[in-house]
């Protein structure tokens, strides 16, 4: 069997709590335990762990980004990390066998790749070896068996099998919707209602076939009908038939079209109210105009000859106010001197004549240009508007039509475009021939107005294919929607095999874990509990994977839901319990578990269960504990082997530096430290005490009763001091008593009893007692302490070889044989109570 | 020594127990990964199941790492499996060269 793989060391640098680097070695010693108060950073090295192996490279409660309550992975870095320039980081080895494998982690920015170092031992973890005790809560709280079922699944890593069913849940459903979806055939019958005019709600064949029949065919022909509507069917090939025919021939449309051309070259009408029929259209326009032009020219020139005598019209112009009547006029001539009388006129009034007549000449002619230049742009633009409306005309024009009026058309234009520099064509034959044309096209188009309305066999089909292709439509959706049905029922044969497979695999592995998570169970939560049974229904429509824990609680209660029968306490116990399985079972690769504040749900016996529990069955694991349960973390001090575990305390947190720790020992110095800052140190002289006790208590070899877990409460530097009490007795030795002082300590010590410290010093909490009762009682254990030194060399130690019943001083150069040193010195105590300080001696 | 007096002795079965049933350790720790390519081939090689379905299922569901709209996919597909199923077979081309 190959080497399992343990962790060798642990940096955190810059991360969580951690600013300044912090090593955990786990060369010398496999396990940790470290005991801190909330909030002192103890699930930072928790944390690391579960981002050293996390995929996306964060924490579950930071997620991916920062959203909602969710911090993101910027928070996996200290607050100060910038600042002081470190790069956040988990630094980490292996070791497999004799081989160290290095890797290390970014925690910052946003490539934090998983080292190849982690990657590898991650594989290893077929369960999460981590476990922290809000998971568990969550676990007692969230009982719905839907989550219960996805949590076990994913503390047994096997999350995607549960995406997997909930994904194939949501298909099905989707899919199943998708094939009952009557929307395509709404759409469908909308487009059927829009071609129906309405008159069809739905599709129905024999509907459809009378509506063509009828509405569509009839019009054109009635004995034309279809017997089902498809291409196959004799009157489609008939419709075709004529369809094409029809293409051939000039259909209404066409014969309106040409009609139109026509009569807007030449038509005669007669107005509504009759009288004789008038002619428009641009031949005539253009034919009157050319008279209108030709009407005009005539009249300028005559008027032209009228005004030629008109060359002195400066001249009479000037003169006609000279003759005015109203004037004096001049006796003589004003150009020639001549008088008046002498003149050709002869007279003044004559003279007035003459002008009167001349400058009338001036005037017609003037007007008879203006027209005549009038006539020639009104004849230009019937010129433009022929030659403009002929080529329509011509195009609609067969070559032969047996009429030639189209070669005449093309001659006629031909000579209307040459106008004005040659004279306009006739018109005459060309209005003749299109008189008779537009008779013949009256006709047509009356005949077939009266026949068939607007139909056309053409139109006819267009609409039947329209329909056709909408019946394919039909049938295809109809054809994919039972295709769908049949996928669906596939998908729900396969969604069951695939989901019955992950069921089966999750279930395995469920009942693998079954008998020892209720080993486990039952070790903290005694012999009697009963066992639990993890049941996994199979899925149905209406419910999803489910976890089911049942007990047989009771002859007439088996298989019950065991919420209503166990404690959360016991309920914990079952989560924690299959968890442990889980990691003891799968992990056995790299067999590490990191517990995170799991008991904190638990009384003081199954604490002490939990730590018993692990030294009985988890020993070849490694073993990472965080606690902030003192008492928890004693009895682990107490239970494990100090060969293989490291216990220490954080004694604070330092924001310059992160967590600080003590060694496991409580110094004198500490203590004092504690004083000095104002602080109980209550918890740090018990601990100091039970440390003592302990070491004197191995070094002895007394025996310790462990108490059975049915008696609550017990306290174990009681049961050490009064083992210790008890083998002093038997050695027939006792302490000196401590001058000056009413020691219960020692007192109850030498008469084997002891105080109950642990409440009073924790659950008071620290009781009433000031720095000073603290100090007088450190003072106390410090001289009753001082007088277990070895008589000769002032050590220690001491051990106690089999079968000698005396302790001997452990140091080898010694083995002097134990006895008390002398009366201790009588003790000054300087005491702290309240604001004031007193001092005590006698 | 320290002595624990009254610990509770474990059984031989307990122990067996403990150590849990005898499942081939090699199945136990097959991954989501390998335990989803081996589903993935027994799903297509299922006699009478219809194989495009479970291709379908096979690329889109049956991973570990899905895609964010593997069900709109997965759907999609369906439905366009659906479509070319309902289609009508296209006229056969006739090989009208010699030979």
């Amino acid at each position: 069997m190959a080497d399992p793989t343990f962790l060798h060391s642990l940096t955190l640098e810059g991360f969580r709590a951690y600013l300044q680097p912090q090593t955990f070695d786990f060369g010398k010693k496999r396990c940790l335990a470290i005991f801190a108060p909330n909030g002192s950073g103890k699930s930072s090295l928790i944390d690391a762990l579960e981002f050293l192996f996390s995929e996306q490279g964060t924490l579950e409660r930071l997620g991916q980004r920062t959203l909602n309550n969710q911090a993101g992975p910027q928070a996996l870095a200290h607050n100060g990390a910038q600042a002081a320039g470190i790069l956040p980081m988990v630094k980490f080895a292996t070791k497999t066998g004799k081989v160290i494998a290095e890797g290390s982690r970014a925690a910052s920015g946003n490539q934090r790749k998983m080292p190849s170092t982690a990657t590898a031992m991650n594989a290893s973890f077929a369960a999460d070896p981590i476990i922290r005790g809000h998971t568990l809560r969550t676990f007692v709280e969230n009982q719905s068996p839907e989550t219960r079922y996805s949590d076990v699944a994913s503390w047994l890593q096997l999350a995607p099998l549960v995406e997997v069913q909930r994904n194939l849940r949501l298909l099905r459903r989707d899919v199943r919707a998708a094939a009952e979806s009557t929307a395509e055939q709404s759409r469908l019958n909308e487009t059927l209602r829009t071609e129906a005019a309405q008159d069809i709600p739905e599709w129905n064949d024999a509907v459809i076939v009378d509506f063509v029949n009828t509405k569509v065919i009839a019009p054109l022909d009635p004995s034309v009908m279809f017997v089902a509507l498809n291409k196959d069917d004799i009157a489609y090939a008939e419709l075709k038939k004529r369809a094409e025919a029809e293409e051939k021939q000039v259909g209404l449309a066409g014969l309106k079209q040409i009609r139109n051309a026509a009569a807007a070259l030449w038509l005669s009408s007669i107005s509504e109210k009759g009288g004789d029929p008038i002619i428009t259209g641009a031949i005539a326009d253009f034919d009157a105009a050319l008279e209108v032009l030709a009407n005009a020219q005539d009249l300028e020139a005559t008027e032209r000859d009228n005004a030629a005598d008109t060359v002195f019209h400066a001249v009479w112009k000037e003169a006609e106010p000279l003759f005015a009547d109203d004037a004096t006029a001049p006796d003589d001539c004003p150009i020639c001197a001549t008088p008046v009388d002498q003149t050709n006129a002869g007279s003044v009034s004559a003279i007035r004549s003459l002008l009167g007549k001349h400058l009338d000449d001036l005037k017609t002619y003037r007007e008879a240009k203006k027209a005549l230049d009038n006539a020639q742009v009104a004849a230009t633009q019937a010129q433009h508007n022929l030659v403009a409306r002929l080529p329509p005309m011509v195009d609609h024009l067969e070559e032969k039509d047996g009429t030639g009026l189209k070669a005449q058309l093309v001659a006629y234009q031909a000579g209307v475009a040459c106008w004005p520099k040659a004279d306009a064509p006739s018109s005459a034959a060309i209005c003749g021939l299109l008189a008779a044309l537009l008779v013949d096209l009256d006709e047509q188009i009356a005949h077939i107005e009266a026949k068939q309305g607007d139909h056309t066999w053409s139109k006819a089909k267009v609409k039947i294919d329209r329909l056709l292709a909408l019946k394919d439509e039909f049938e295809l959706t109809n054809r994919k929607s039972n295709e769908l049905i049949k996928l669906n029922d596939a998908l729900t044969e396969q969604s069951r095999q695939i989901s019955e497979a992950i069921r089966g695999r999750i279930q395995s592995l469920v009942d693998t874990l079954q008998a020892p998570m209720n080993t486990i169970y039952k070790e903290i939560q005694g012999e009697a509990a009963k066992p639990v049974r993890l049941q996994l229904p199979g899925e149905d429509e209406n419910n999803q994977q489910r976890l089911q824990l049942v007990i047989d609680f009771a002859e007439n209660r088996p298989s019950v839901p065991p919420a209503g029968y166990l404690s959360d306490s016991q309920i914990h116990s079952v989560a924690l319990a299959l968890r442990l399985a889980a990691i003891k079972r799968f992990n056995t690769g790299a067999p590490i578990i990191a517990l995170d504040d799991v008991v904190t749900s638990y009384d003081a016996d199954h604490r002490r269960a939990i730590a018993a529990l692990i030294s009985k069955m988890f020993m070849d694991c490694q073993m990472i504990i965080v606690t902030h349960d003192e008492r928890f973390f004693n009895y682990l001090k107490d239970q494990l082997a100090a060969t293989d575990w490291k216990f220490t305390r954080i004694i604070g947190l330092d924001p310059a530096l992160g967590p600080r720790f003590s060694d496991h020992k409580v110094t004198d110095e500490m203590i004092e430290e504690r004083w000095a800052a104002g602080q109980s140190a209550a918890n740090e002289m018990r601990q100091a005490e039970e440390e003592w006790l302990l070491s004197i208590a191995r070094g002895f070899g007394v025996n310790v009763r462990i108490r059975s877990l049915e008696r609550a409460y017990s306290y174990e530097r009681a049961e050490l001091a009064i083992a210790i009490g008890a083998f002093l007795k038997e050695i027939k030795v006792s302490p000196a008593d401590v001058s000056g002082i009413n020691n219960q300590f020692i007192t109850s010590l030498a008469k084997g009893e002891i105080e109950n410290f642990g409440s009073h010093f924790q659950d008071g909490p620290y009781g009433d007692g000031s720095i000073g009762d603290e100090r007088r009682r450190w003072e106390e254990f410090k001289a009753f302490r001082s007088q277990f030194v070895c008589p000769v060399c002032g050590r220690t130690k001491f051990q106690r070889p089999t079968p000698l019943k005396r302790p001997l001083c452990a140091n080898r150069g010694c083995e002097a044989q134990f006895e008390f040193a002398g009366a201790p010195a009588a003790v000054s105590v300087s005491v702290t109570a309240g604001a004031g300080e007193y001092f005590h001696e006698r | 020594m320290v002595e624990e007096q009254e610990q509770v002795q474990r059984s031989a079965e307990d122990a067996g127990a403990a150590d849990g049933a005898k499942v081939p350790l090699a199945a136990q720790m097959e991954t989501p990964t390998v335990f989803l390519m081996r589903l993935s081939k027994e799903l297509k090689e299922t006699y009478g199941a219809d194989a495009d379905l479970a291709g379908i299922l096979v690329d889109n569901l049956l991973t570990v790492a899905p895609e964010a709209n593997v069900v709109a996919n997965a759907r999609t597909a369906i439905v366009a499996l659906a479509g070319r199923r309902a289609a009508p077979a296209a006229p056969q081309e006739v090989d009208t060269t010699d030979g």
